[in-house]
């Protein structure tokens, strides 16, 4: 006999309750009363204490017997046979594809129908592992029984996260035996795959932007289907302004296309109005202009790097003199003044152009030629005509990545050490004719643009929101809906805008738009909770053997307290 | 007390029998005497004071006809208060509420300027003031009870040492259990006095929510039982309860006394009122 809920045992440690309570009753407590004539009476008139101590302790007995009776009850106990039979995986994908409809069902669930069709044929005796395929697959249930994955297939439900094949991968080389992976899409993990939907009817947008000179916002559609597929897209903006075009996406192509916005445009949402197997990635939302910009704070005024940074719509920068208690919350920090690094957060995005001496390697006589490294933060930057003036050369360690160098020595480099990622610059601005070229406020837009694209400061289905220290906040939803974060973090499940409220006020706004690609190798994603291992089918149930036993003893308890009364 | 005393302002005590004894006063005596209260003619017989002839009866009858008045007697109140042990029992005390009313009786009696005697009754009964008239003795009584205390068994018996010289009313305010307490009645009756009883009982007398195995002790006597209290014994007990009071209501019936049943957890404004019967 085994317990499939073991912690129902932990109720037996309310079983001394029943016998204090027996003991409390059974204390002789003093009474005084004004005369004793009144129950001298009633004594001489019910008599019989022999009779009544004999009944409490079998009332005493039978208590017991139901409250250890009750406690195995809600452990669950069951006689199980052992399986030895076969071990089949089953790997569910539960990314946010499997969410797409055909016809009344979601592929969702015609995927777990196919694995309980499945199911059918295996032998009796077969251990069944499930693995849940999303960003983070995990092992759901393992060696279940068929019922067990009957009860286990009806809980789990689909998510709103990038299928992550090298991470599905690794979860499902751990495991024995013969592996199914059901899915919409063409995966070659397992050995046998049950491909869902028979097709995959639809367009999402995968990437936006927003040029803000012109006002022309720019949009890449896919097609995932086979077909060409004529396309509807929209585009509001706050004031309800809208521009609509058609246009036709080729099969498993992706387009660009451009439409017109306003330049005074705040929140701009692109939706394809076609109706399609997926809605989660028709709806694309471009936060601008005031309130959604970027929080940039310069600590130590720079004429240079202000300018080049006011000059850019999309951050709103502050400067402050000195690093204090009130630069907490900003999305990114430049900072031009001598600051340990061990005094900013721990998951900090800076600029540093004031370097620490023991990052310091040389310094180099004469003027030289200022040069890029590849890189996503060499994008339209040439650095041509750039000189410096005896410029200052850093020590560069393993991971340093080198953005800007001379003589192929780094003068500016990217460092990520924990979770903290910072640019090291030791360009001094007043020796290099580099502030006055074009270049230098794309460089800055370059390497600001690459902390938001690598460093959580951009959100996709699954990304968590952890609580800020000191701060009681509150996150509201894309559908109005409202949760504290004042301890636990907080996953961003759905597709929309989010606000971080402090009371009444805006702290931040996060929107959240559908994932670039549907298969992805990356990023986070919470977990569910697990099935523990299974013993095999049950056999015998006890749990209701016991109940009805509980019942009887029920009646009995009854018909001997009937008596003491 | 002060609230107490303002709340029974409006009540009075009114004896309803006629007073046969006591010194002059404002209440019907059963003689004839010098009152307003026209009670009728006789013929007159010498030694008649003259001035009390009816002329207009003589011009009419050409007999000498003397017109007579009732008599006013004074009222006299006797408050014997019980503080046997027993009495020092219950949540509100029995105790407590029997001192109130007490007092409450007292302040009416001496408000209306009739004569008040207080006793206190237990193993001996105490005069703790004979024949106050004047409200300005009740503080005085007042402080005399303020630290009273309850001890010994209630001998009723005791009663008979009562001043019974004047009539009036005689309130007895007791938990009564003691057994042959109905004699009293008789030998008050005997002197015309009126009776009222007021009964005090706590509300767990009447109703008991005790533990169940319990070692009664009584606080009279201090004798022990152990008893297993459950339902049974309860129902059993309150029975005999009601039993008890509706055989002390009988009894005070039969002998014209005026029974009044105080439950610690009424307001004693009400059980007052009872007691000197307003609501008749």
């Amino acid at each position: 006999m085994k317990f499939l809920n073991p912690w129902g045992l932990l109720g037996g440690l309310l079983l001394p309750i029943i016998v204090l309570l027996h003991l409390k009753r059974r204390q002789v407590v003093e009474e005084q009363v004004p005369s004793l004539a009144f129950w001298d009476e009633v004594i001489r008139e019910l008599e019989g204490t022999k009779r009544k101590k004999i009944k409490k302790s079998l009332l005493l007995l039978i208590q017991l017997a139901l409250g250890i009776l009750l406690v195995l009850a809600c452990a669950e106990p069951a006689i199980f046979s052992s399986l030895k039979g076969e071990e089949v995986t089953f790997a569910l994908d539960c990314s946010l594809a499997m969410k797409a409809r055909e016809g009344e069902e979601t592929h969702f669930q015609q995927a777990k129908e196919e694995i309980e069709k499945f199911m059918e044929s295996l032998a009796e005796d077969t251990r069944i592992n499930i693995v849940l395929l999303k960003n983070e697959s995990e092992l759901y249930g393992e060696k279940l029984s068929k019922n067990k994955v009957r009860q286990a297939l009806q809980k789990i439900s689909c998510t709103n996260e990038v299928l992550n094949v090298e991470f599905a991968s690794q979860v499902l080389q751990t495991l024995p035996g013969e592996v199914i992976i059901v899915s919409n899409k063409d995966l070659q993990l397992g050995d046998k795959v049950i491909q869902v939907g028979k097709s995959f009817a639809n367009l999402g947008i995968v990437a936006a932007n927003y040029d803000y000179y012109s006002g022309i916002v720019l949009c890449r559609i896919k097609n995932y289907s086979n077909n060409p597929k004529e396309a509807v897209i929209s585009l509001a903006d706050h004031q309800e302004k809208r521009d609509i075009q058609s246009f036709k996406v080729q099969g498993g192509a992706e387009t660009d296309i451009t439409l017109q916005s306003g330049k005074d445009a705040g929140l701009l949402q692109l939706k394809i109005e076609n109706q399609d197997a997926l809605a989660e990635d028709n709806t694309f939302i471009l936060p601008l202009g005031e309130g959604y910009q970027q929080k940039i704070l310069l600590v130590g005024d720079n004429f240079f790097l202000h300018s080049a940074l006011a000059c850019n719509p999309k951050f709103q920068v502050e400067t402050r003199e000195a690093w204090d208690d009130q630069c907490l919350g900003y999305d990114i920090y430049v900072i031009n003044k001598k600051i340990g690094v061990e005094k900013l957060p721990p998951d900090v995005c800076a600029l540093m152009t004031n370097v620490p001496a023991q990052l310091m390697a040389d310094r180099k006589k004469g003027v030289y030629p200022l040069q890029m490294t590849e890189g996503s933060w060499a994008k339209h930057v040439k650095l041509k005509e750039a000189f410096i003036e005896d410029p200052i050369l850093l020590k560069k360690e393993e991971g340093d990545q080198v953005i800007v160098e001379v003589e192929g020595k780094p003068l500016m480099l990217y460092r990520v050490k924990d979770k903290q990622c910072i640019v090291y610059s030791s360009l001094d601005l007043s020796n290099s004719n580099l502030v006055m070229l074009p270049d230098f406020p794309i460089l800055l837009d370059n390497i600001l643009e690459d902390f938001f694209m690598n460093n959580n400061l951009n959100y996709g289905p699954g990304s968590t929101i952890y609580p800020w220290k000191g701060k009681s906040l509150e996150l509201v939803g894309p559908k109005g809906q409202k949760t504290s974060l004042e301890e636990l973090p907080v996953t961003l499940d759905e597709v929309g805008l989010y606000q971080l409220k402090e009371g009444e006020t805006v702290v931040k706004h996060m929107v959240v738009n559908p994932p670039a690609t549907l298969i992805s190798d990356m990023e986070n994603s919470k977990q569910s909770e697990a099935v523990k291992q299974d013993t095999g089918p049950v056999i015998f149930d006890l749990q209701n053997i016991m109940l009805i036993i509980v019942l009887i003893l029920l009646v009995a308890e009854w018909e001997v307290a009937k008596l003491d009364l | 007390m002060e609230a107490f005393l303002k709340e029974i302002e409006g009540l009075k005590i009114v004896p309803k029998k006629m007073l046969k004894k006591g010194g002059r006063g404002s209440y019907k005596g059963t003689g004839r005497g010098d009152s307003l209260d026209f009670y009728g003619h006789r013929r007159y017989v010498a030694g008649d004071d003259i001035r009390k002839i009816d002329w207009l009866a003589y011009t009419r009858t050409e007999e000498l006809y003397v017109k007579e008045f009732t008599e006013e007697k004074e009222l006299h109140v006797n408050v014997v208060l019980d503080n046997s042990a027993s009495m020092d029992y219950g949540d509100p005390n029995k105790w407590e509420m029997a001192r109130t009313l007490a007092l409450g009786l007292s302040y009416l009696t001496l408000k209306q300027k009739d004569s008040l005697s207080f006793y206190t009754i237990n193993d001996d009964l105490i005069c703790i003031q004979q024949y106050m008239r004047g409200k300005e003795n009740f503080f005085n009584l007042l402080q005399l009870m303020e630290n009273a205390p309850c001890r010994g068994t209630t001998v009723f018996t005791k009663l008979m040492q009562l001043e019974t010289g004047r009539s009036g009313i005689t309130f007895v305010i007791s938990d009564l259990l003691e057994k042959n307490w109905s004699e009293i009645l008789d030998y008050l009756n005997v002197y015309g006095q009126e009776i009222v009883i007021i009964h005090s009982l706590a509300p767990s007398e009447l109703t008991p929510n005790l533990a169940e195995e319990l070692k009664l002790i009584d606080k009279e006597t201090g004798k022990i039982r152990k008893i297993h209290f459950n339902s049974t014994v309860r129902a059993s007990y309150m029975k005999k309860i009601r039993e008890f009071i509706a055989q002390n209501r009988e009894i005070c019936t039969s002998r014209e006394a005026q029974y009044v049943l105080a439950v610690t957890d009424m307001l004693p404004v009400t059980i007052l009122a009872r007691a000197v019967e307003v609501f008749k």
